[in-house]
């Protein structure tokens, strides 16, 4: 890509000063270095520019940067900041190096001192006073949740007493995560991210878009926040408020317990509202996906419908067909979103996908019964532990003497495993053994059973673990049938295509167009088919598919993925059961996806290109190191910065 | 022998072979070395003898060194020649071997002329050393497979990779009604596509390129339709069952260069 950049040095007035370009040939511009975050957007930029152009450098100038792209063939502002220092004229280095920052540090330049009651997040964001910020409010676009909060600020800068709002607005954290910071024409943003769900803005993978990541995962857990607020009749005095829990990340990983002081006072339900987004950030570990040089594109073009705009923006006509035709037309594509990847990434959610592997892939840890559906009327399950294999807790399931079978327990997987390769588990029978059934299914109605029956063996009061590899090998054959009313005909000999394979087949008299087949898997074991020719008298090919399990057996179905687990008890005998179940997973050959926020970028401009260094996922130090960088000293502290 | 060429973004291509010389005929190109290097992460046994590899052994860049030996009748003759080779040099993208219709993704590392004693841009020894982006040959003419599949019917089509390395091919699914489900496995490699605009009318193609890494569906990048946990995927060397699944009828064309080390 060259003729990349753009810096156009523009008044307080929006009078264009200067254009800088970093067209190859002329080479104003050099390099430039953009540093963005989720929260603010763009924070820095340095530049470094050729000293012998003639730009006019001065005190508080405004920089808009624009990304051009050769397809559309036009610019694109991406960021706009200021500088604030001016280099000395006397240095003899070619190059004038220029470092600015962007106008989300503009909101650090106001203090507020105010209280608010019961008023709602976004009407506190409008009513703020931001002249002499060289903010465009024309641009702003504030999209707060409906939420109201009593608050007292004393002398906090607007951004801390944004992230004081953006605290409380991420209550439901994990499902509508709020954003805000200062966007390209200067407008100010507080709005949610705009994938939901489980959508993604783009999907990344390994080996394609970005190589050789960075993955760690942080165990820097939070489940139980002791929160101290500022009181209302001293700000420098504090007071308790409650204590917040998430009792399902106790259970799993036990009480990580951290003390937080709100320098405000704020309401308690709004507390409780920034506890709970704490809660929901940070009870699970975190997992980061550093990305060095992740090559940011033209966006893409191909042949499509291409729309024609006049110059109000009316589309002319549209039709298909190719760039080439029309070499030197500009074209918008005014009605499909753009196509590949834009110049820059922007805040959202992303799939990054690392390389595939083997991997063990848990089902369900037995540590809670939250999510399985049970029919159990002859026996009663619990959680337990008596005896643990892993984790914290097991399963224990237990009923009377001669109970039928057909009790029950089933669990939805929340997100499929693909292309599994092997299940497993683990039972422990106490005293005596019983006779238990294992079926996991797939979304397409696939299923694969083991059942475990140990009363042969006589095994019991010890764990047994069961790795079972699911049918893979496949066997396919062809035969012509020719559908008729006529007599039997003598069985057809057919040549397997693996060893093992189909042994006979008997075809019997069919009435229409039916055909009654039986297939005979091993001596004496028939398996009846039912094929349907579409007209009589014309022959059909009959395609006989089947799996082969680890043993090289005739199978049935392969599982495409597990979307289900059922546990199903079998008859009972004249003793009474009780049966522990723990940790049931599966293996499968897949790529390792996460939905992640990409946090911090850096974007490198070059020439002829533009690479960026992405995080995504939220890098932790403890919480105390996180503020400590991030705001001054009274925000939003915790543990060694609670007031006394 | 062996012909060469260099070959451009814009598939103009630069024959390398001459007439310099008669024996061998076609000239005076001697392809002088292919070296390959391989990234392998080998540990020392803590307390047995020996050492041990640590994940796979990954077949790195390679070079390929050519020189060739002009002689012109006069220097204007001469410069033109080494302006255009050099030219070609600069420009080249893929590496021709034209006489086995392969190629090789290529990038110029390095260019020497050793003039013969006594001239000067008259005659000498042109030497070139191609760096090799893709370490492996590949068919220059793409090469198709046709396959109509029926909606909900896993169909297993044989196919046989009779290169030397893995493929990363493409796969083309058309249809003619809304399609939410695609899917293809090879072996324990599967990548399914869920796109809700596949099969609506102007998006009756996708297209899952293997070798890009992008999925399209009509003129739209959809890459992120592919199914969480799945991804990518290449044909092994061999005999394969490729299973191709969709849950409308299709037509796919499966769309492949076959690799070679040499």
């Amino acid at each position: 890509m060259s003729n990349t950049i753009e810096a156009r040095v523009v008044s307080i007035t929006g009078e264009e000063v200067y254009r800088l370009n970093g067209n190859t040939r002329n080479g104003d511009i050099i390099n430039a270095i953009f540093n963005w975050e989720k929260i603010g957007g763009l924070r820095e930029f340095q530049l470094d520019i050729n000293r012998e152009n003639e730009v006019t450098l001065f005190p508080g100038m405004r920089w808009e940067f624009y990304f051009k792209d050769e397809i559309f063939l036009d610019f694109k502002k991406i960021f706009t900041g200021y500088t604030e220092i001016i280099p000395t004229a006397e240095s003899e280095n070619p190059l004038i190096s220029l470092t600015g920052k962007g106008y989300y540090w503009k909101l650090k330049e106001k203090q507020l001192t105010q209280t608010f009651t019961s008023t709602a997040i976004g009407t506190i964001i409008n009513a703020l006073d931001y002249s002499g910020l060289d903010l465009d409010a024309t641009e702003f676009d504030i999209q707060a949740p409906s939420v109201n909060i009593t608050v007292e600020f004393k002398n906090k800068t607007y951004i801390q007493v944004l992230d004081t709002l953006l605290a409380v607005a991420n209550e439901n954290y994990k499902t509508n995560q709020y954003i805000w910071g200062v966007d390209e024409n200067r407008g100010l943003y507080f709005k949610p991210l705009p994938s939901t769900g489980t959508d993604v803005n783009k999907k990344l993978f390994e080996g394609y878009q970005f190589q050789d990541p960075e993955v760690k995962v942080s165990d820097k857990i939070v489940n139980s926040l002791d929160v101290f607020r500022a009181t209302q009749a001293d700000p420098k005095a504090t007071e308790f408020v409650a204590t917040y829990n998430d009792t399902v990340s106790q259970g799993e990983y036990g009480i990580r317990k951290e003390k937080v002081t709100v320098s405000d006072y704020i309401d308690t339900t709004s507390i409780a509202r920034l506890a709970n987004a704490i809660l929901e950030e940070r009870s699970d570990p975190d997992k980061i996906i550093s990305i060095s040089n992740f090559y940011v594109k033209d966006a893409e073009i191909v042949e499509g419908n291409l729309v024609f705009e006049d110059s109000s923006g009316v589309n002319n006509w549209a039709w298909r067909t190719s760039l080439t035709d029309f070499p030197n037309a500009v074209f918008r594509d005014a009605s499909l979103s753009q196509t590949g990847f834009d110049r820059i990434l922007e805040a959202d959610f992303y799939g990054i996908s690392t390389k595939p592997q083997n991997k063990t892939l848990l089902i369900n840890e037995c540590d809670s019964l939250d999510g399985w559906t049970q029919n159990t009327p002859n026996s009663t399950i619990i959680i337990n532990d008596d005896t643990v294999l892993t984790g914290r807790k097991v399963f224990k399931w237990a009923r009377a003497a001669g109970q039928p079978a057909g009790d029950y327990i089933e669990y939805t997987l929340l997100d499929l495993i693909q292309n599994p390769l092997a299940v497993g588990f683990s039972i422990y029978f106490d005293t005596y053994p019983a006779n238990i059934t294992f079926t996991f299914t797939s979304s397409f109605g696939q299923e694969y059973s083991q059942t475990i029956d140990t009363s042969n063996t006589g095994i019991v009061d010890t764990w047994l673990t069961f790795n079972f590899n699911l049918p893979r090998d496949y066997v396919s054959t062809t035969l012509d049938v020719l559908p008729s009313a006529g007599p039997p005909v003598e069985p057809l000999e057919v040549s397997p295509v693996e060893a093992g394979a189909l042994q006979d087949l008997q075809v019997e008299p069919a009435a229409t167009n039916f055909q009654d087949l039986q297939v005979e898997n091993s001596p004496g074991t028939l398996l009846d088919l039912q094929v349907q020719a579409e007209t009589i008298g014309t022959p059909e090919d009959l395609e006989v598919n089947y799996w082969l399990d680890e043993n090289g057996d005739a199978f049935g179905d392969r599982l495409d993925n597990i979307e289900k687990v059922r546990i199903t008890l079998g008859a009972g005998d004249s003793n009474a059961n009780t049966i522990y179940i723990d940790r049931i997973g599966a293996q499968n050959f897949s790529w390792a996806y996460s939905r992640l926020t990409l946090e911090k970028a850096e974007y490198n401009v070059t020439r002829n290109f533009i690479l960026g260094n992405l995080e995504f996922g939220k890098k932790r130090d403890t919480l105390t190191d996180q503020i400590k960088n991030k705001v001054g000293k009274g925000d939003l502290a915790f543990d060694m910065y609670a007031k006394t | 022998m062996i012909e060469y060429a260099l070959q451009d973004v814009d598939g103009n291509q630069f024959n390398l072979n001459d007439s310099m010389k008669n024996n061998p005929a076609k000239g005076s190109l001697t392809f002088n070395s292919d070296s390959f290097s391989y990234d392998t992460n080998i540990v020392e046994n803590t307390f047995l003898p020996g050492s041990v590899k640590i994940g796979n052994a990954r077949l790195q860049n390679r070079s390929i060194e050519f020189t060739l030996n002009r002689a012109e009748p006069n220097s204007d003759d001469y410069k033109q020649y080494v302006n255009e080779l050099l030219q070609a040099l600069s420009t080249v993208v893929y590496l021709i071997d034209v006489t086995n219709d392969r190629r090789i993704k290529v990038i110029t590392e390095s260019i020497s002329i050793n003039f013969d004693d006594g001239s000067l841009y008259h005659s000498g020894n042109e030497g070139f050393v191609l760096n090799c982006l893709n370490p492996y040959w590949e068919d220059n003419t793409e090469q198709t497979v046709s396959q109509s599949i029926l909606a909900n019917d896993s169909f297993q089509l044989a196919f046989n990779n009779d290169g030397y390395l893995e493929i990363f091919s493409s796969f083309r699914f058309t249809v003619t009604v809304a399609t939410t489900l695609v899917r293809i496995t090879i072996g324990n490699q599967t990548i399914s596509v869920q796109d809700s605009l596949f099969g609506t009318t102007g998006f009756e193609v996708m297209v899952i390129n293997n070798d890009a890494g992008v999925t399209l569906v009509g003129n739209l990048n959809r890459t992120k339709s592919i199914t969480e946990g799945t991804g990518f995927i290449s044909i092994p060397t061999g005999a394969q069952e490729i299973e191709l699944f969709s849950n409308q009828n299709a037509d796919v064309t499966i769309t492949y260069r076959r690799r070679y080390y040499v």
